[in-house]
């Protein structure tokens, strides 16, 4: 160590303190800092999981990257299978999908039970390229090109034969071979045959049901109109960039982001969840500033006459409260060591048993820049709580400290 | 060299002003090994106190090497402190977290010399104090004898122009006070050093180039006159 008779001398005296200090003490403290690292932290990791899985969901199955939706004050987009291939050549599009949507009351023949849900047509090669429904089907068959007379129900909505079981309102047991009726908006009613169950654990999406664009158009007489159509990209990220690509290319009508579609649903939970995220923040923070305060005056008072002892043979104020806010300084950055240690085992422990929520499993993901926020607030609230005791102790008449 | 002049310092508890010192003029010359002596309550530990830039008076002039030291700041006062003045208390006060070594080297660390030459000096100083083997032990390992000794190599370390000691023996048997009166005379002798020491016991005098008796916070003048040869130290019963 360089000597210069400056705050040299604070991070001297410090390093011994902490060398031949109190062992426990300090191991207590650092937990405690530890402990309010993981409470501020653990609920924006929980948060950041269940967005991520709710992004991922609504890409993966509702809007993909990117949703194109009729102009104002029309219904239905017009010529999609032409918009269809010109969108199909746009580059950085790596999967397009029309959807043509209706409201519709299926029932269940055997059992009676009906519910009214919208109704979705798709042409299943397309759909593949931009959602994952064929990757979740948990029972029969995913549709094929020319089916008619086949629908796809969600597993929420085909349900059990026990009520008690389902999650939301259902058919009461619907399983693969089964029979639905579905009466459609115009009056129309046609018995279909359930192809497949899927399951993507997104309650929302488990409750729906899907058959063929062909089958749709044979009902509604839809032809060349959709409701909507899905767009994939590269990355979720690249969203708003491929938006941009689209309407460069002179699409006119509405094109939507993901993230702009999600929001309305998703955003008002998310800001209550950070609401409260902070309020725990805070209260957190509090805990911190009073234990640091707390152990820093107690370590100081017990060292009242070692501080008068070092200002009668010579070393400046400063120096002393150097020496203390450096100490501080050091049980915070344990404490925030350990507390990331800890959140990534509390991270990994959740990751190995996941936690359920009506989207699905949560993987608990660290969010750092929230956990660097909470750093730099734990330092200062560090601070503040060790240089006011510190500066009080060290102001005291060196004879009066001296006396212990 | 040290002057003072109508030195006063009055304490207040609660209303009733306690007069420790009544005004107290003295003059201390460079090299002197002088004891200051008294009754209990006399005014000994608080005329030192004010020397020593530990408090500040209530009235008079203090002038160490020429320095009005009544005028310093406080800042000013804690660097004159650190590079001119020693001092050694009677519980030794030393830091519990360093070591020996380190205790000792700690003024001339805060004087900012390379951290290497201050270990050198304090090495230096505690072998001259007897000590040469006891370097990285801690306070704790240590007797009050030789706790007593590396306060003194502390208050030594940086050759200050004066060292103060109160009662530096009150808490050590005969044998250790000899070590200690005779460590002083030796440093008084062979570096011209300084030394302001109080003492209550009477054969530390023969020890003391001078000696100012304090009486009710005033010098008590009969007694330096009257004051002749000093008794010899006491045989083997202790203080
Ligand atoms: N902090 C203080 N507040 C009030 N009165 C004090 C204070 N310190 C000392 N005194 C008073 O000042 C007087 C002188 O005290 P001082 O400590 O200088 O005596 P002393 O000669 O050192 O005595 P001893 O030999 O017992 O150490 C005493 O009457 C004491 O009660
Ligand atoms: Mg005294």
């Amino acid at each position: 160590m360089e000597n210069n008779g400056g705050y040299g001398v604070s991070l001297y005296l410090a390093v011994r303190a902490i060398r031949r200090g109190n062992r426990s003490t300090l191991t207590l403290t650092i937990l405690i800092i530890a402990l309010v690292m993981v409470l501020m932290n653990f609920l924006g990791m929980i948060i950041s999981g269940v967005v991520t899985l709710y992004n991922d969901q609504m890409i993966d199955y509702q809007y993909g990257h990117v949703a194109i939706e009729p102009r104002d004050k029309e219904i239905v987009i017009a010529d999609a299978d032409a918009l269809v291939k010109r969108l199909k050549q746009i580059p950085g599009i790596t999967g397009v999908s029309a959807h043509t949507g209706t409201a519709a009351t299926i029932t269940n023949i055997k059992n009676g039970k009906l519910q009214s849900k919208s109704l979705t047509a798709f042409n299943p090669e397309d759909e593949q390229s931009v959602t994952k429904y064929q990757m979740v089907i948990t029972d029969g068959d995913y549709l094929s090109k020319g089916d008619t007379g086949q629908i796809l129900i969600g597993t929420l909505l085909a349900g059990n034969e026990d009520e008690s079981q389902d999650k939301l309102p259902s058919l009461g047991g619907i399983k693969v071979g089964d029979r639905v009726e579905v009466a459609y908006s115009n009056g129309v009613v046609k018995t279909y045959r359930v192809k497949g169950i899927y399951e993507s654990l997104g309650a929302l999406i488990d409750s729906s049901a899907f058959v063929t664009r062909s089958e749709m158009d044979s009902i509604m007489h839809s032809g060349d109109t959709a409701t909507e159509i899905l767009v994939r990209g590269s990355s979720a990220d690249d969203a708003p960039a491929l938006k941009y690509t689209i309407m460069s290319y002179g699409v006119e009508e509405k094109v939507k982001t993901w993230n702009e579609k999600g929001k309305g649903i998703m955003g008002d939970a998310i800001s209550s969840f950070t609401l409260i995220k902070n309020i725990m923040t805070f209260v957190s923070l509090i805990v911190a500033s009073v234990v640091v305060f707390i152990v820093t005056y107690i370590n100081i008072i017990n060292r009242k006459k070692q501080i008068g002892i070092l200002k009668a043979i010579g070393i400046r104020k400063q120096i002393i409260v150097g020496s203390y806010l450096i100490q501080v300084l050091f049980q915070c950055a344990c404490g925030i060591l350990v507390g990331i240690l800890m959140l990534n085992a509390i991270s990994f422990v959740l990751t190995v048993n996941k936690l359920r929520f009506p989207m699905g499993y949560i993987t608990p993901a660290v969010d750092y820049s929230s956990l660097a926020v909470s750093i730099v607030l734990l330092c200062i609230v560090s601070l503040v709580s060790g240089y006011i005791p510190a500066r009080q102790v060290v102001n005291e008449e060196i004879l009066n400290a001296m006396r212990g | 060299m040290i002057e003072v002049a109508d030195l006063k310092k009055i304490y207040l508890l609660g209303n009733v002003e306690v007069a420790a010192l009544r005004g107290v003029s003295l003059s201390i010359q460079k090299g002197e090994f002088v004891g200051i002596m008294g009754p209990s309550g006399s005014g000994k530990s608080t005329l030192l106190h004010q020397l020593g830039l530990l408090d500040t008076p209530s009235g008079g002039h203090i002038l160490i090497d020429s320095t009005d030291v009544s005028q310093l700041d406080d800042d000013a006062r804690t660097w004159f402190r650190l590079m001119h003045l020693g001092y050694v208390f009677q519980d030794y006060a030393l830091v519990s977290e360093l070591t020996v070594m380190e205790n000792v080297a700690i003024p001339a660390i805060m004087q900012g010399k390379p951290l290497a030459e201050c270990y050198a000096a304090a090495t230096r100083m505690l072998e001259k104090v007897g000590l040469g083997k006891r370097l990285d032990h801690l306070v704790f390992e240590l007797s009050g004898g030789e706790q007593q000794r590396v306060s003194i190599a502390r208050a030594l370390v940086n050759t200050p122009s004066i060292v103060f000691a109160d009662e530096p023996c009150a808490n050590l048997d005969t044998e250790n006070s000899r070590t200690v009166l005779e460590l002083f005379r030796d440093v008084n002798r062979e570096l011209k050093q300084t030394i302001v020491m109080v003492s209550h016991e009477p054969w530390h005098q023969s020890y003391f180039d001078r000696i100012i008796f304090i009486r009710d916070g005033v010098m008590d003048e009969e007694r330096i006159e009257s004051e002749g040869k000093p008794g010899g130290p006491p045989g083997n019963e202790t203080g």
